[in-house]
């Protein structure tokens, strides 16, 4: 109310492009905070702030360098918890780099999760399902940290060589990052 | 936890890099399960940026981590459940709001989403329903207007409140100011209005609708309220949620709620939500407060309203300004009741 049909209709094309770029956006904080926690603080913050700026976006240009730009921001202006990238490798990181939309990686890595070995599937979702640690994890099971560490990254190892195998095979142009 | 106990074989690719795959590899490993020192850190920052092949096998494993929670909270029903479901507060840090408040909303959306839910997970986001914000206040900017009700749309107006930074024990949640509440509207007689410090703010729901593309939702509001005094007060505070065809800038005088509230007359548009608690004894955690409201197709506005209160009746009216209740961190957030676009 109180703005015409026309910027009505940008701001829904606009927060509908949001939408779809929307995991790529999650996965880019999490990568550039290390914190799920806060990367979804930066999302909600970047929406609100694309909601906020829509009548400035030309439909039709780049909206990943657009919403990339803002998401940068964002993260900068965030108090991040030790560890953390210190602004200068994070303006590094971000530069010329953009969250593309994820759709066919994600549902690539959807697939892969079932095929995932069971017990690096339980890794899987106690480490992103349930937010734990591998301290915690490790507690869990009864494991020591090192082997769920190494375990960790070999269940994302299996993971990232079955969603390229996958993009592969569907000829879906592989997103660089 | 040393990154040189991790295993990572993937290479990156390197250019005319001189980089160590491996040792880079496990470095940024080691940053996404936040279990890098500090030596190791600096060793990954310089890496990164140093090596553009670095950066490229940052995102590649950085993007994997980060799609992984999307998709494991998507997949949570088909992944592998042998072992006891995870609680998500272990890992969160003492005094986080956060598990409080989803659990929270958990309980109250699933009474809300009872028509959408299904639909919902069906396919509009990866990340399961989908809950938007729509506003958040955390009195970085300024206070309410002291005025009865708000004169104009999204914004917050009520009674006598004041933007602080940390006090009395109690620190901000997020950024360097909370809002006090600081006096009743109405002093002089014995309901909640001589008792409690009141806020509000009307919102357009043709714009909340707009956010989610559809016209049947459901609203949740969340505030997070702290009490200098502790639990001996035994006070109160509470949100409501109000929807409702009337356009509330057109109401005034002290019937305005009466009116608002007569649900029976009004029944294919009202609706309200209304939760009180009782201000707990811990002024280092802010207490998490929220309702959801499913709201009527032929609803045009949303009420909110915040509330604390600030004096028992048979407390002078002194002990206003001697001790403070604050709230901050009000979100308003939109979710669909079914898809609007997959």
């Amino acid at each position: 109310m109180g703005q015409s049909p026309e910027a009505n209709r940008q701001l829904r094309e606009v927060q509908a492009l949001f939408i779809k770029h929307q995991p790529a956006v999650r996965a880019m904080a999490i990568a550039l905070t290390g914190d799920f926690s806060m990367a979804e603080d930066i999302v909600q913050e970047t929406f609100i702030t694309v909601t906020e700026k829509a009548g400035s976006f030309t439909l039709g240009t780049n909206f990943s360098a657009w919403v990339g730009t803002i998401v940068r921001y964002k993260v900068l202006q965030k108090h991040r918890p030790w560890p953390r990238l210190s602004s200068e490798v994070i303006e590094s990181l971000t530069a010329g780099v953009s969250p593309e939309a994820e759709d066919d990686r994600l549902s690539a890595l959807l697939t892969c999760l079932e095929e995932l070995p069971p017990r690096a599937r339980e890794l899987i979702r106690l480490r992103y399902y349930g937010e734990h640690g591998p301290q915690e994890i490790a507690g869990l099971l009864t494991r020591s940290v090192a082997g769920v560490n190494a375990a960790l990254v070999k269940a994302r190892d299996l993971l990232r060589g079955c969603v390229r195998r996958k993009l592969a095979a569907e000829e879906v142009p592989h997103v660089s990052w | 936890m040393s990154a040189g106990e991790w295993d990572a074989t993937d290479t990156p690719r390197g250019g005319g890099d001189t980089l160590n795959a491996g040792r880079t590899a496990a470095l940024i490993e080691a940053w996404l399960d936040r279990q890098i020192e500090g030596p190791e850190l600096a060793e990954l920052e310089t890496l990164l940026l140093e090596s553009a092949a670095a950066r490229a096998a940052f995102w590649e494993r950085g993007m994997l981590h980060g799609l992984l929670y999307e998709a494991a909270k998507t997949a949570d029903g088909s992944l592998d459940a042998a072992v006891p479901a995870p609680a998500a507060a272990a890992s969160r840090p003492p005094g986080s709001r956060w598990f409080s408040l989803v659990t929270s909303l958990a309980l109250l959306l699933a009474g809300c989403l009872l028509g959408g839910l299904a639909a919902a997970q069906a396919g509009l986001t990866a990340g399961g329903p989908l809950s938007l914000l729509f506003s958040r206040e955390s009195f970085e900017d300024g206070r309410p207007e002291v005025a009865f009700l708000p004169k104009t749309l999204n914004t917050w107006g009520g009674d006598a409140t004041e933007v602080v930074g940390a006090q009395q024990g109690v620190t901000p949640p997020d950024g360097g100011k909370m809002l006090r509440f600081v006096g009743p509207s109405k002093p002089g007689s014995e309901n909640l209005a001589t008792k409690a410090s009141e806020i509000w703010r009307f919102i357009d729901l043709d714009q909340a609708r707009g956010l989610v593309a559809t016209e049947a939702i459901c609203v949740e509001l969340t505030a997070f309220f702290n009490d200098a005094r502790g639990a001996d007060a035994a006070a109160l505070c509470g949100i409501t949620l109000v929807a409702t065809d009337i356009d509330p800038r057109e109401l005034s005088g002290e019937e305005w709620l009466e009116q608002l509230t007569l649900a029976e007359l009004r029944p294919e548009a009202m609706a309200i939500a209304e939760v009180r608690e009782i201000f707990d004894s811990q002024r280092s955690t802010w207490q998490p407060v929220s309702a959801a409201l499913s709201v009527p197709s032929r609803a045009r506005y949303l009420i909110v309203h915040c509330w604390a209160e600030i004096r028992r009746t048979d407390e002078p009216i002194i002990e206003q300004t001697a001790a403070g209740r604050f709230v901050d961190d009000i979100s308003i957030r939109v979710i669909p009741n079914q898809p609007a676009w997959r």
